[in-house]
């Protein structure tokens, strides 16, 4: 699972990847939710079209 | 929880600003209760892209045949490049990639060690120009197109959950 962690100097996130051990779905989601609560990327609005 | 962490592989080009945002999240999942090793990436880079490079191309002609009247104006370059590699493998080619999977499969299981997952970078490098098939540089060096699959094709190969 990719998770992206803070922002490039374009705005853009840069992502790191979280791999589970075979089975390990709920491992990856929470090493994922831990990152995610604590990583200073935070995703921007939408843009309006 | 106990997570691998490598943010690098020998002499692979990673920006080294992607290596900084691994590095920052291993501090984080450190001070989330997380137990953070530094390890070795549980995988052959080499051996992954020879294989995939067999595997990538067969599924592409596979695509190209069920698709004949669409695949060449919706494929990218890179895909229609293997797509076009496709049809001169052989069967013992193919049984062969087949042999080198359960293996890459094998090692990263002894490989994997007692960590319950890991963590590395997603891409070698920032997100680069939509029109460009791969970055110019990473970290300083010059691009190429197979830079950016050194940290995902291993996964794509284990079959693990990602």
């Amino acid at each position: 699972m990719s998770v992206p962690a803070r922002a490039h100097a374009d705005g853009w996130p840069l992502g790191v990847q979280v791999v589970g051990s075979y089975g390990g779905d709920e491992t990856v989601l929470e090493v994922a939710r831990r990152l995610e609560c604590a990583a200073s990327w935070t995703r921007p609005p939408f843009p309006a079209w | 929880m106990r997570i691998g962490v490598f943010a690098e592989i020998e002499s692979e080009l990673v920006d080294p600003e992607v290596k900084a945002a691994v590095e920052e999240c291993a501090a984080l999942l450190e001070r989330a209760d997380c137990g953070v090793v530094r390890r070795a990436a549980p995988y052959d880079v080499g051996r992954v892209r020879s294989v995939w490079a067999t595997l990538s191309a067969a599924g592409a002609a596979r695509t190209t045949c069920m698709h004949p009247d669409i695949w060449r104006e919706r494929a990218s370059r890179p895909i229609a490049a293997a797509a076009g590699r496709g049809p001169s493998l052989t069967a013992v080619d193919y049984v062969r990639a087949l042999d080198g999977l359960a293996e890459i499969r094998g090692l990263v299981a002894d490989a994997w060690g007692d960590a319950d997952a890991f963590l590395c970078p997603s891409a070698a490098s920032p997100a680069w120009a939509i029109d460009e098939e791969f970055p110019a540089a990473i970290g300083g060096r010059p691009g190429h197109p197979a830079a950016q699959n050194v940290f995902t094709t291993w996964v794509n190969a284990i079959g693990h959950r990602a």
